[in-house]
């Protein structure tokens, strides 16, 4: 733990899955598909905010 | 006129000593306190309500009073009894005296359409703060432009909403001298006037502006555009949500809102929409909008006062334990403990005192999250995307970036930043609070400086708890907040980094820290 004072510890503890995790090799280039993880999470987006935006209707 | 002491009871401002006692003010420490009084000065909230209400009232006491009056010296001219007015006939003279007497010297005749304004300062050893001002109204505290508690700094108490103030002219203390203060600013209710969610709607937007509209022109104009009964509407009436909501966006905000779903008398929560037209379900995730103390956390902050409906006031630990009622309050920064949790928010409550700490847990298991009706988050309109939303994207993107191994146990910091604000962080050598070491390579550094990026955008500060003093840089997320998708990334474990090069383009560019830059 920080002495008092000294810095400002913020945030929150992220609380995900990671039971899918594989073996990369990271320095390897192209070792992380970013352009399927932006496609997934741009359809995610879409999605959550249709919800909220039906939530707004409630 | 200067009153200065070393003792609190020796205050000689009842309403300013309760609020430097209910705020526990100067904690531990002992300072010399002084305060100046300069009479007569003009305050706009203070006009308009003057103006408002009180003038009128004044002339209706004013004229009762005259008819009274009328009615003692000549009874047989009103309209009373006949055996009232044999009473009145059968008074002495010195009798009707004392009444006239009483009637001269009412005390509501008059009031004064300007304020006294009391300006703090302490002595703390050789040394002279300035604590701000306090303007006292004929009624009591009108609006209060005070420092935070001495004792309420980090590293665990944080006032996110707090601003450079300085009076307008005719209010300064001495000419030429702007007396700035750092605070965030507070109003007190005026019964009379308006009631707590009218008062909360105004202090936000004193926060959020250095010359907002006062309380009733802000009841005025929602009477006649937003308020169910309209003009009719009584003043001691508190507002609805969504009545809240539209006074807002009438001031040019755009409104998020957290809140819980509705509960069915049976006790179900009723979380499914359905289409009238073609019968097709949609069951709603009822937690995802919840006013939790992250949600509202991410837009505190981000420096935006977030307004509390609050479902009883039994539960605010500064409120007395009577039966309560439905509240509202504006939190205007967060604690935090001694394990570095964010454990609590600071709020302002306009019915009672400035600079309350509303712990997360609170007494017989209650939770904010429990206590909290709703909350309502005034913000620029071009942010269309709301924390949830956001929060909800990050957690894609870190939980697809994790099936690759990395980004395990990471600490993540939200904001709602402006472009500058962001690209600042990721496009210049900036030192960030808490992270030892944040060396982002100059290519990427251009690459963010020249990426497009909407108005505001949410950012997601990365970071990994080494156990030492400050955390270790693990990254940022942006996502956007004129339509839900991801805006950027920088992932250092990755060596990687993402922006969007124009507005036009569907998706992001990916680089590599090593790919040649020019």
């Amino acid at each position: 733990m920080p002495e008092k004072g000294n810095a400002r510890m913020v945030g929150f503890k992220y609380e995900g899955g990671k039971s899918r995790a594989q073996k990369v090799n990271l320095s390897r280039k192209g070792a992380i598909d970013f352009r399927r993880i932006e496609e997934n999470v741009n359809r995610k987006a879409e999605k959550l905010f249709k919800e909220a935006r039906l939530m707004s209707l409630k | 006129m200067m009153s200065e002491h070393t003792s609190f009871s020796e205050c000689k401002y009842p309403q300013i000593y309760e609020i430097f006692f209910s705020t526990d003010y100067f904690g531990d420490e002992t300072v010399i306190c002084s305060c100046i009084r300069k009479e007569c000065v003009y305050s706009r909230e203070w006009d308009y309500e003057y103006n408002e209400y009180y003038s009128r009232t004044i002339g209706g006491i004013f004229t009762a009073l005259a008819m009274f009056e009328n009615t003692i010296r000549d009874p047989q001219d009103s309209s009373l009894s006949d055996e009232l007015k044999q009473k009145i006939e059968s008074m002495t003279d010195s009798e009707k005296s004392i009444i006239y007497e009483l009637i001269e010297e009412f005390p509501l005749k008059t009031i004064s359409n300007s304020l006294s304004r009391i300006s703090i300062r302490i002595k703390r050893d050789l040394e002279t703060i300035y604590l701000g001002f306090i303007d006292l109204s004929p009624f009591g505290i009108s609006e209060a432009y005070i420092a935070p508690p001495l004792w309420m700094k980090p590293p665990y108490y944080y006032l996110t909403c707090e601003r450079m103030y300085f009076p307008d002219t005719t209010l300064r203390l001495k000419e030429n001298n702007a007396e700035l203060v750092n605070c965030v600013p507070f109003i007190k209710v005026q019964g009379e006037v308006a009631v707590c969610a009218q008062y909360a709607v105004r202090m936000a937007l004193m926060i959020l502006s250095q010359k907002p509209p006062t309380v009733p022109e802000i009841v005025f104009e929602a009477s006649k555009s937003t308020l169910k009964g309209g003009l009719d509407r009584d003043q001691a009436d508190g507002w609805y949500p969504d009545e809240i909501k539209q006074a807002i966006e009438d001031k040019g905000y755009g409104v998020h809102e957290l809140n819980r779903f509705d509960i069915c008398s049976c006790g179900n929560v009723l979380s499914i929409i359905r289409c009238d037209v073609c019968g097709v379900e949609y069951t709603l995730n009822s937690q995802f909008k919840s006013p939790n103390l992250e949600n509202i956390y991410a837009y505190v902050e981000s420096g935006t006062p977030v307004i509390l409906g609050i479902k009883n006031t039994k539960w605010l630990p500064w409120w007395p334990d009577d039966d309560g009622e439905a509240h509202a309050i504006v939190a205007i920064g967060h604690t935090i403990s001694e394990d570095n949790q964010i454990d609590g928010l600071i709020v302002h409550d306009e019915s009672t005192y400035p600079y309350q700490v509303l712990p997360e847990k609170l007494e017989n298991g209650m939770t904010i999250e429990k206590i909290v009706d709703s909350a309502i988050i005034p913000v620029p309109r071009e942010v269309a995307v709301e924390y949830p939303v956001a929060k909800g994207i990050f957690e894609e993107t870190v939980a697809n970036l994790q099936e690759y191994g990395i980004l395990n146990n990471i600490i993540y910091r939200p904001l709602l930043v402006d472009a500058h604000h962001a690209k600042r962080m990721l496009g210049e050598v900036v030192q960030r609070a808490g992270i030892m070491d944040c060396n982002i390579p100059e290519n990427v550094r251009k690459d963010f400086l020249y990426a497009y990026m909407d108005r505001y955008v949410w950012m997601f500060e990365l970071r990994y708890d080494t156990g030492a003093e400050h955390y270790r840089y693990a990254g940022d997320i942006l996502i956007g907040t004129k339509f839900p998708a991801l805006l950027g990334m920088n992932v250092p474990e990755a060596e990687t980094y993402a922006f969007k090069e124009n507005e036009s383009d569907d998706e992001l560019t990916f680089n590599n820290y090593s790919d040649e830059w020019s």
